[in-house]
């Protein structure tokens, strides 16, 4: 069973999976765990992944299903451990982009997953819509319900006046 | 919302794949060890059998142990297969269940147009199949054709009266209404548009813009200005062949201009748009006469009315204007903004701030315009076509799929409803909405 198809997928969507996951989970080692999953399920799996159309959006799915199950196991653990001080971002990770993150992770998990696949893997209203499995019309009043927490979060941090 | 953009390449930037091998290795020992527990299972199922234990345990053999038992939490490939028989090409654009996914028409006529539509298998799309549709007589007659892969929503562009780009991410077509087709190739070449060259853009993965030779199918990447880490969330060309672009996200203000080149892009020019807060920009093609640049400049991580600035310049960028709104209460979403051919500002608002669920806005969504040249100063002037739901819908669930400006002054507009696949067209003389095919 060849991998090819998997490899070149691979070369052309890890960086980009992982970005996602990062904006959704604010953990780049969770996001990358993530999609090394994915990819690991997919190479298991080689010549059923090799027939479909969109493996871009299969790895998406499959990390993010990944990336909630983690939360749900981990959910107890971070309750009871001390909250860590700010988001677990790379090092070099400019002071805007933690903000950015930030204020990500402040938002209901429904609105993050809007924005994230929306404004990060840039995918129409539609595809979000069929992604997450809700109506388009549910899509667009999380895109607006979570583009306006963004901006009052990022403009408190700003410029308290901004509107 | 270009503080993502950036973002996106931050990160990129930073994130080391590690070995494919490994990933591969591993999943290698996954199906091994799937292998295994089958064939365990399969050779207990069996010893069962051969040791005579009734019917009711007997039946265990018909369903064979899964083939997949990684304890993966994604959907496995098996249960989202897509069907037996690859849908045709008019099968995907009349398929019921299919999203009008792009609109592009010609310059010359309305009734010349292509509608790319997606079908999806499954709930989660992981299955999709792509093909556009064409025709010169407004659907009386039409030719489909199969967009190959689905790594991208489809795109459609006019790049001549009977020809359009098409593309989902995979190699572009050049479909003309005659349903013949050419591949289209992109060249490394990076180099200004020449005269009759089309701009496409931003392309799948390089996000680069393209000229396009609608002759020899040919297209290149053009230069535009901008730092590594900068990116040009829009670049799109007005009707006397400028291009205009918005830079990059504003926060500290480093990136906060609007670039315009009138030479297809071999030299560019810009102006640094004015103002402290941290937003986004974003530039309004024209679609009259006249040298006319436009930007607008809105909220922290989404573009509002009213806007923060409305900038004009009427002389190709010499002088500059600039409006500041006055803020009220509620916000509104911008989905487009156009600068028509009469010289007044229109936008489309999609949503506004005190839409709740199930509690429209007071105020209507759908087109404003400008009070004449006062950019300042917008009014409500047109509905949502009637299938949003009235203009006081909590959000419109239409989209701008293409507009045209007429010779004598007549903007034409094309929106859409993807999950249902209505097109409408309106001429703004006409203020109503008229639903048009699509297929």
């Amino acid at each position: 069973m060849s991998t090819d198809f998997v490899r070149e997928v691979y070369d052309a969507s890890y960086r980009r999976l992982v970005v996602q996951l990062f904006a959704m989970s604010g953990d780049q080692a969770e996001a990358e765990n993530a999609v090394q999953e994915a990819f690991v399920k997919a190479s298991s799996q080689a010549s059923r992944f090799n027939a479909l159309d969109n493996p871009e959006a299969w790895l998406r799915t499959v990390a993010m299903n990944a990336l909630r199950n983690r939360w749900r196991r981990t959910s107890v653990a971070r309750r009871l451990l001390p909250q860590l001080p700010g988001v677990q971002q790379p090092a070099e990770l400019s002071a805007d982009h933690v903000d950015l993150i930030s204020a990500l992770r402040r938002l209901p998990t429904e609105l993050r997953e809007a924005v994230v696949l929306h404004h990060v893997a840039d995918l129409p209203v539609a595809e979000v819509a069929s992604t997450l499995n809700i109506p388009e019309g549910t899509v667009k009043a999380r895109l607006v319900r979570g583009r306006a927490a963004l901006a009052t979060s990022l403009s408190d941090r700003e410029e308290p006046n901004h509107v | 919302m270009s503080d993502f953009d950036s973002f996106r390449r931050e990160v990129g930037a930073q994130v080391m794949p590690p070995s494919f091998d490994e990933v591969a290795a591993t999943g290698r020992r996954r199906r091994l060890a799937a292998t295994g527990w089958v064939a365990a299972t399969v050779a207990i199922v069996v010893g069962i059998v051969a040791l005579g234990v009734p019917n009711g345990l007997g039946n265990a053999t018909r369903p064979v142990a899964p083939a997949d038992t990684s304890s993966s939490t994604g959907p496995t490939p098996t249960t989202t297969a897509p069907p037996r028989h690859r849908l045709s090409a008019t099968q995907v654009v009349n398929s019921p269940g299919s999203y009008l996914a792009a609109v592009a028409v010609s310059p010359a006529s309305p009734n010349i147009k292509a509608v790319a539509w997606r079908y999806c298998v499954g709930h989660k799309c992981i299955h999709a199949q792509a093909a556009v549709t064409v025709t010169d007589d407004n659907f009386a007659t039409s030719h489909d054709v199969a967009l190959p892969g689905s790594h991208s929503w489809p795109t459609v562009v006019a790049v001549g009266d009977h020809s359009f780009y098409a593309s989902t991410g995979g190699q572009p077509r050049l479909v003309n209404t005659d349903g013949t087709v050419r591949l289209v190739r992109v060249s490394q070449r990076v180099g200004p548009m020449a005269p009759g060259e089309v701009l496409i853009g931003p392309a799948w993965v390089s996000g680069d813009y393209l000229a396009l030779n609608p002759g020899s199918a040919v297209a290149h990447p053009i230069p535009i200005p901008g730092r590594a880490d900068q990116h040009l969330p829009l670049v799109q060309t007005s009707s006397d062949g400028t291009l205009v672009g918005g830079v990059g996200f504003a926060v500290g203000g480093a990136y906060r201009s609007l670039i315009w080149s009138i030479d297809g892009g071999a030299t560019w020019r810009q102006h640094q748009l004015s103002g402290g807060a941290p937003d986004m920009v974003q530039p309004v093609p024209n679609t009259g006469a006249g040298h006319v640049l436009a930007a607008v400049r809105g909220g922290v991580g989404a573009t509002f009315l009213p806007f923060d600035t409305v900038y004009r310049s009427s002389d190709g960028g010499t002088t500059w204007r600039t409006f500041d709104e006055k803020h009220g209460r509620d916000l509104a979403y911008l989905s487009w903004a156009l600068v028509s051919p009469d010289g007044s500002l229109l936008v489309n608002i999609e949503a506004w701030s005190d839409s709740k669920r199930g509690h429209p806005s007071s105020h209507p969504v759908g087109l404003y315009e400008s009070n004449g040249g006062n950019w300042g100063d917008l009014r409500f002037i047109h509905d949502m076509p009637s299938s949003a739901g009235s203009g006081r819908a909590v959000v419109s669930d239409l989209a701008l799929g293409a507009y045209t400006a007429a010779p004598d002054g007549t903007l034409r507009l094309w929106m859409y409803d993807s999950s249902h696949g209505r097109l409408y067209e309106s001429d703004l003389g006409i203020g109503t909405w008229a639903q048009v095919p699509a297929r």
